[in-house]
């Protein structure tokens, strides 16, 4: 190997040794940089709480770029003369190997060329490229290996709202907060106890929706819909229930004229079916010993309580009308089987009741979820539309922005399902201070809570003043002044005037509208019942019924 | 072949050595400038050297041309010399037949070495009477060029110019010497050597080491290292670096400088590096070697503005910032 090939392969040996060096360190200094993103990015994830999804996409970008990065710094290789001038540095070779590898790449005849050459492949020999380029272990590397133990840290803090990121979780879309997924517990538990089997899938198309919903895969507004479904769904025979407990009261009404039948009637009546049945069971043994007249007067009173049967009660009816008939034939053994029956008809009964009582309160549970996702989503809408109203104020200058506030207001209505109208005040403050300030008010601008008090009856007023009026401002206090009733005139004279109300009241009926009898079949009334009210508007018609409800009451 | 190189760089260094050490005999604690003007005679240059007055400067320049085995003058330079008091003149002679002819008679140019002492006292036409020698090393008098003996070499010693009764050097002038060294005051442990060996009975005797041919022969050797590329184009953009306004000015440059050293700047930074490099041992020539001489063979040759003169900056400070500013060539 001549001089000249030595210096060559010497100076591309220690290229080589240079680069894997450059390399590892420039790994190392890239990673420390790139590291500190993610750690950042999850101390942000603590305050914030960043989806799945994004957490994936920013994370994926980030290695992305990261890998793009390091792939661009490692790229290519170095220069020989750079490496020789870098080797009579860390030598003190005096350019040594610089001019030597010049004087290679340009060749000339001299001697003292020659001479050079030759000095610089026996300086070259004796060099070791382990001493002027030993491999070490990049500082940066240290850096690295406190962001990654930072990093996992940051992933097992036991706080309640890090989700770690290395386990693969991640906040989801939603979460319901402590008190909501307790009313949802709540409702699985009462839809366990209770033992229909429709229970069983009802609890689990809420638990469906709940897990839908916090993993983003429907809106909240989705959500609610379906909820409020299921909870209708769960509330339906209430008012079955109710009736057959007015029926069942009827029913003890008349019973409890019959001397024999008085207790399990009394039990009855109080709403002990088990009692009851368990009183039916007691007379069904002693059947017997009763004298004929009671047995007669036993009879007759199943007979009047059969009839006319409320709806759900006709079985029971049939027992009672199917046991009088036994009785009045004198046939003891038909008697004691008619007994035997009522008193497994008002235990199914006690159960079927029992059940609807547990679906209920499950229904009231998801109710009170439901509202609670509504008050939530409510603040939400209204937290955008004070932004939306502060941009409007700032773009307009103080002038009135009707076309905002208006499309706002209905947009923020339609999504919310709110219905301020019963906040007046909000709504003539509104006005007040924004020309369009009663169609702004419309838009539930805060929560009902804020509507009651009239806070929310404008999110786009902003402090605009100089909005013209159109108009004296209305309030619902005004459209609810009482209005006076002129009375008859009696014989005594003139009576004063009296109010709308004051005459209601006089003329209020007695019967619970509930109790009214109805003769529509089940599949009539579900009809009936499936004609519900639009959920987004329930709201507003509770709030409007809250508002028109006498003040002395509301009191 | 190479081994006649190695011999070449050792029998150069013996002979610098030695006469660095025969002049050292007299010259006490000025081995840089000593040097220095041997690196001058070496590259066949011409050697300014400024002090005030009583630094020895003259005793260097007599010292030397006592060790060279050359002819040595020495002109006194005084406001009222005239050119022809230093090329010489051309005079009238009778002949045996009583015939009248002018002869040339020649001045104290035509020698070796020449002392051109106190040059600054001097006016500017008469020190411009040095320039045609010191760059063509030839004398024009009258329509005769006489051309001067080489080695020839000329050692100028010149009083700060604040100094009364001073004329400054023409920047042409400046241009053509090689070095401009500062003398400065020696230190206390050199004034005793100086008083130890000035005040006795006897004074330091010299041998003469060196001859004109020994001194051609070793100036061939300079020129002969080769010198890379990048390591040229480093003096090239320090030369460059003095320009003002230029795409390689330095800052200070164009704050400070009015005209920036000529191509002779960089030839004299790359001769000096190649006796440097050889003195080192080596047979090619490196930054460091070039860095060493940038003062030297740059300082006289950078021109200050009317800012630089007001804020009295020393082209040394300039310079140095120019080395610091540009980068080793990779």
């Amino acid at each position: 190997m001549s001089d000249r090939e030595l210096i060559i392969h010497f100076l591309e040996k220690a290229e080589k040794r240079v680069r894997s060096n450059k390399r590892f360190n420039d790994i190392a200094v890239t990673l420390a940089i790139a590291f500190v993103f993610p750690v950042v990015f999850k101390l942000l994830d603590l305050f914030f709480l960043f989806r799945g999804r994004t957490v994936v996409t920013v994370l994926g970008l980030w290695a992305l770029a990261t890998i793009v990065w390091i792939f661009v710094k490692l790229h290519g290789k170095s220069p020989l003369n750079q490496v020789a001038g870098n080797i009579d540095n860390k030598a003190r070779l005096n350019d040594q190997l610089k001019t030597a590898y010049w004087f290679i790449q340009n060749p000339r005849e001299s001697q003292w060329v020659d001479a050079q050459i030759r000095h610089t492949a026996n300086a070259a020999g004796k060099l070791r490229l382990d001493t002027l380029f030993p491999r070490r272990f990049p500082r940066a590397s240290y850096l690295v290996g406190a962001l990654l133990f930072l990093m996992v840290f940051l992933n097992f803090i036991p706080v309640s709202l890090n989700y770690n990121w290395l386990a693969g979780h991640a906040a989801p879309p939603f979460r319901l907060s402590d008190e909501e997924r307790k009313s949802l517990q709540n409702a699985l538990k009462l839809l366990e106890k209770a033992k229909a089997a429709e229970n069983a899938l009802i609890a689990e198309q809420i638990q469906n929706v709940i897990e839908d919903l916090e993993q983003g895969n429907i809106s909240q507004e989705e959500a609610m819909k379906q909820l409020q479904e299921l909870q209708e769904k769960l509330e339906e025979g209430e008012l079955d229930a109710e009736n057959m407990t007015n029926g069942l009261g009827q029913m003890a009404a008349i019973l409890r004229q019959s001397k024999a039948l008085q207790a399990a009637a009394q039990q009855m009546g109080k709403g002990a079916l088990e009692e009851a049945s368990s009183q039916m069971q007691i007379l069904n043994a002693r059947l017997e010993g009763i004298s004929p007249a009671d047995v007669q007067e036993m009879a007759e009173k199943l007979q009047l309580a059969s009839e006319r049967p409320r709806t759900g009660l006709q079985d029971l009816a049939r027992a009672f009308e199917t046991t009088s008939a036994a009785l009045q034939r004198g046939d003891r053994a038909a008697g004691h089987s008619g007994v035997d029956r009522i008193a497994r008809e008002l235990k199914s009964l006690a159960e079927q009741l029992a059940d609807q009582e547990l679906r209920s309160k499950a229904g009231d549970e998801i109710g009170d979820l439901v509202e609670a996702l509504q008050d939530s989503d409510a603040q939400e809408i209204a937290g955008e539309s004070k932004q939306a109203g502060k941009q409007s104020s700032q773009s307009k200058a103080g002038q009135p922005a009707p076309g905002e506030a208006g499309e706002a207001g209905e947009n923020a209505e339609q999504q919310s399902g709110q219905a301020p109208e019963q906040a007046g005040e909000g709504e003539a403050a509104g006005g007040e201070q924004n020309g369009e300030g009663g169609e702004a008010g419309e838009n539930p601008g805060g929560t009902s809570e804020d509507a009651a008090d009239g806070k929310g009856g404008n999110s786009f007023g902003g402090s605009t003043k100089s909005a013209p009026l159109e108009g004296d401002a209305t309030a619902l206090e005004v459209q609810l002044q009482k209005e006076a009733l002129k009375i008859e005139v009696g014989e005594g004279g003139e009576k004063p005037a009296e109010d709308v109300e004051a005459a209601g009241e006089r003329e209020r009926s007695k019967l619970d509208y509930r109790n009214a009898p109805s003769n529509l079949t089940p599949a009539q009334k579900d009809l009936l019942n499936q004609d519900r009210i639009p959920w987004q508007s329930k709201q507003l018609i509770k709030n409007y019924f809250e508002a028109v409800k006498p003040t002395t009451q509301t009191k | 072949m190479s081994v006649a190189i190695e011999q070449q760089v050792e029998g150069f260094q013996k002979l610098f050595t030695r006469l660095k050490q025969e002049v050292a005999k007299v010259i006490v604690g000025y081995d840089d400038i000593i040097e220095c003007v041997i690196m001058s005679l070496l590259a066949n240059g011409h050697v300014l050297l400024e002090g005030v007055p009583g630094l020895g400067k003259t005793k260097l320049v007599s010292t030397l041309s006592d060790v060279v085995h050359l002819r040595f003058s020495r002109i006194q330079f005084t406001p009222d010399l005239m050119p022809a008091d230093i090329t010489g003149t051309n005079i009238v002679q009778e002949n045996a037949e009583g015939e009248k002819f002018l002869q040339f008679q020649q001045g104290p140019i035509f020698a070796n070495v020449v002392l051109a002492d106190e040059i600054n006292r001097a006016t500017p036409k008469t020190q411009s009477a040095l320039l045609e020698a010191m760059e063509e090393k030839t004398v024009s008098v009258g329509k005769q060029t006489y051309k001067l003996e080489p080695p020839f070499f000329v050692l100028a010693t010149q009083n700060p110019l604040e100094m009364e009764g001073t004329y400054p050097l023409p920047e042409a002038q400046l241009d053509r010497f090689f070095m401009k060294l500062k003398v400065d005051y020696p230190t206390l442990a050199s004034l005793h050597t100086i008083l130890n060996r000035t005040t006795k009975a006897q004074e330091p005797q010299v041998d003469r080491v060196l001859d004109g041919p020994q001194i051609l022969e070793m100036r061939k050797t300079v020129k002969a290292v080769p010198i890379a590329r990048p390591v040229q184009e480093y003096a090239i953009r320090i030369m460059m670096a003095t320009h003002p306004n230029t795409e390689f000015a330095h800052s200070l440059t164009n704050k400070f400088v009015r005209h920036g050293a000529s191509p002779r700047g960089s030839q004299a930074m790359i001769v000096g590096a190649k006796i440097r490099a050889l003195l080192n041992n080596r047979v090619y020539v490196s930054t460091d070697d070039i860095r060493s001489c940038a003062l030297g063979a740059l300082r006289h040759r950078i021109i200050l503005s009317f800012e630089g003169e007001a804020e009295r900056i020393d082209p040394d400070t300039i310079l140095k910032g120019i080395l610091e500013g540009i980068p080793e060539p990779s």
